[in-house]
């Protein structure tokens, strides 16, 4: 019983614990409403330059040791930011495919975002504001 | 010298030659196939590793429809000399291959799927790659050819090597051996060397061995040599005495076959019988009294006591030649066993002169020389033994006392020829009327005496007619006329006196005596006639 206790007390803190989300963002103005965690590696990863309705895509990435980007590739493809960078090593040397841009923080990524209609990028939930439109949503950490 | 093809070392060296081709064939068979499989699963491996080496790339490729990356990777594998075509192959999208069109249908294609690099469950592409079965057989084979030739190398030295060594320690020597011995003549000393460095061995024992047997063949060749060269000489004597021999030599067998006849024996033979040649021929078939002359030998034969036996024989004779007689000595022929054996010795001398002779002197002794008939010292002495046959038998003998009548008278007229002929003609009469156990005497001059045996013991009975007979006829035959010549005729006649043993006396002087009493009565009575001598006449008449 006294276990159970101590269980019950640990779920109604997780809320508190999940402070901080990722979310998959593109700009209020893009077409684009929602998307799968299929499409988000497709094009995060490169494999396709377009979102599925065919408006170009323009992807944003964080700076290289960033917290939250360790985080977003853990999430989206079970990798560290090493083995993806290694892999657009790879990619790099035909030329055709190339990785996301990269912005220097989080703020500076928003600001792209709302820029351009096209752009897409991820967010902590923490830093969601107005201008923005979620459209992949991680559900746990 | 044997052809070369016939020698040992040849034949040791082509027996292991053969077996080393056999075996380097089969080796170098088995392990080229062998090597062939194992250098091709190796080109599989080699592959499969290679594949694997560009699967991450190629994913990746694919993933991004990179078809420059692709191209890239294409190429790189293409490199590879294994590699005889690659394709690349995207669901979404492109299909890149080396050139050499689609590979889906080939057989032994390394294929390996693509999947999807962040979900592993999506299969996103397909790698195909083709390997270079020209080059790798090629290679397969190339080596295995090298390393079969190497083995067949090997065996092939190792063989001749084989034979090698069996030439020098084995076949060599015995081929020294062997062209010694080929010399070696019977009668003839020669040593076999022993071939060095095989004092110890099979090879040196069995030239020593020859060596022995050699010699041990010189010494009972040269004694046999020695007693052929006595037996020849000894047979030389032997065969003179036999060809040479007057006496008739010949040995039959069992079935009284001729075995071996000597000349003499064929020269008796050829005189009788025309015959040239007579081994295999029956020998009893020439003898009169065959059966007995078969049945006498029979007995020599199983008779332990008899050895050897005379006998003198008659030989059959063709027609119209001379009578042939042979004195025959009969011998066992004794076999080392010293049992009788079935040969018999026959030893044959031709007697026929002599025995004829010998007959002619008898019957020249016996017998009037004139008529032919009994004379009288021959006469008595077989009356006598008529008596004594008559007495053993209790039967009569009658004795004919024959007087010719008037004989003096042919003579005094004719002459004394005239007279031999009646005394010759007299004599074919009686020979004529008599049986031949009858006996017919010329007792001298114109005085015949006839002895018969009377099977009758009474005279009273049946004999006294007999002889009454008997005279009568006697009488009638010598009365007939004889032709001198053909216009000269005699008359002849004789008077008979008859006694009769034993009713008238028991010796030949008695009975003769009354039987000569009785010729006088039948003189008296006017001759021609027969007279039986009357016991009651009287005694002066005797003298």
């Amino acid at each position: 019983m006294k276990c159970l206790m101590v269980l019950l007390t640990l779920i109604s803190l997780l809320p508190t614990v999940v402070a901080e989300e990722l979310l998959v963002v593109v700009s209020e103005s893009s077409r684009v409403e929602s998307l799968t965690k299929g499409e988000v590696v497709d094009l995060f990863m490169g494999r396709y330059v377009t979102f599925p309705n065919g408006d170009k895509a323009k992807v944003f990435d964080l700076a290289s040791k960033s917290r939250t980007k360790g985080q977003f590739y853990k999430l989206l493809v079970n990798r560290t930011e090493a083995q993806v960078n290694a892999y657009w090593a790879r990619l790099l040397f035909s030329g055709r495919s190339v990785p996301p841009e990269e912005a220097d923080s989080p703020e500076a990524l928003i600001t792209q975002i709302k820029q351009t209609d096209l752009a897409i990028g991820y967010i902590s939930s923490q830093d969601l504001t107005e201008g923005l439109k979620v459209v992949y949503r991680f559900e746990a950490f | 010298m044997r052809r070369f093809s016939r020698k040992l070392y040849f034949k040791v060296a082509a027996a292991i030659a053969v077996g080393a081709a056999i075996i380097a064939a089969l080796s170098s068979f088995a392990f080229y196939f062998g090597e062939v499989t194992r250098i091709e699963e190796r080109a599989r491996a080699d592959i499969h590793q290679l594949v694997k080496t560009v699967e991450k790339t190629a994913t990746i490729a694919v993933y991004v429809q990179d078809q420059e990356l692709a191209k890239e990777i294409i190429t790189g594998l293409m490199m590879n000399d294994l590699v005889a075509a690659v394709e690349l192959m995207s669901i979404a999208g492109f299909s890149l291959d080396s050139g050499s069109g689609s590979l889906l249908n080939l057989d032994h294609v390394e294929k390996i799927k693509l999947f999807h690099p962040f979900n592993e469950t999506e299969q996103i592409g397909e790698l195909k790659l083709l390997a270079d079965e020209v080059f790798i057989n090629h290679n397969a084979k190339g080596s295995a050819v090298n390393q079969a030739q190497m083995l067949a190398l090997l065996t092939v030295t190792t063989a001749l090597l084989v034979s090698l060594i069996v030439h020098q320690t084995l076949t060599s020597p015995l081929n020294e051996i062997t062209d010694k011995f080929e010399e070696v003549e019977p009668g003839k000393d020669i040593e076999i060397k022993v071939p060095r460095f095989h004092h110890g061995d099979e090879i040196g024992s069995l030239a020593k061995g020859i060596n022995r047997l050699i010699s041990s063949l010189n010494r009972s060749i040269e004694s046999e040599r020695d007693m052929r060269e006595k037996t020849e000489v000894l047979e030389k004597k032997f065969r003179l005495i036999f060809e040479q021999a007057s006496a008739g030599i010949c040995l039959i067998d069992g079935n009284n076959l001729l075995v071996t006849a000597n000349p003499a024996f064929q020269n008796i033979l050829l005189k009788t019988h025309s015959i040239s040649d007579a081994i295999g021929l029956k020998l009893t078939d020439w003898f009169h009294e065959q059966e007995q002359l078969e049945e006498f030998l029979l007995k020599i034969r199983h008779d332990h006591n008899l050895d050897t036996v005379a006998l003198d024989l008659k030989l059959k004779t063709q027609a119209n030649s001379r009578d042939c007689w042979v004195h025959c000595l009969f011998s066992k022929v004794m076999d080392s066993d010293k049992e009788s054996g079935l040969i018999i010795e026959v030893l044959m001398y031709d007697v026929t002169e002599r025995t004829e002779r010998e007959v002619s002197t008898r019957f020249e002794a016996d017998h009037d020389a004139l008529t032919h008939l009994k004379n009288r010292r021959a006469g008595e002495r077989l009356l006598r033994s008529l008596f004594n046959r008559a007495s053993e038998n209790s039967e009569m003998a009658v004795i004919l006392n024959i007087d010719l009548d008037k004989f003096k008278a042919v003579n005094d007229i004719h002459g004394h020829e005239a007279g031999d002929s009646v005394l010759v003609e007299v004599g074919k009469r009686l020979m004529s009327l008599f049986r031949n156990d009858d006996i017919c005497i010329r007792w001298g001059g114109d005085e015949f005496v006839v002895g018969c045996y009377f099977d009758t013991s009474r005279l009273e009975d049946r004999g006294e007619a007999a002889i009454a007979s008997l005279g009568e006829k006697l009488v009638k035959t010598m009365s007939q006329h004889f032709s001198l010549s053909d216009d000269v005729t005699i008359e002849m006649g004789a008077s008979v006196g008859i006694s009769v043993y034993p009713q008238h006396g028991r010796d030949l002087e008695r009975l003769l005596t009354v039987a000569d009493l009785a010729m006088y009565q039948s003189k008296q009575a006017g001759r021609n006639q027969y007279s039986i001598y009357q016991p009651e006449l009287p005694a002066q008449n005797l003298s």
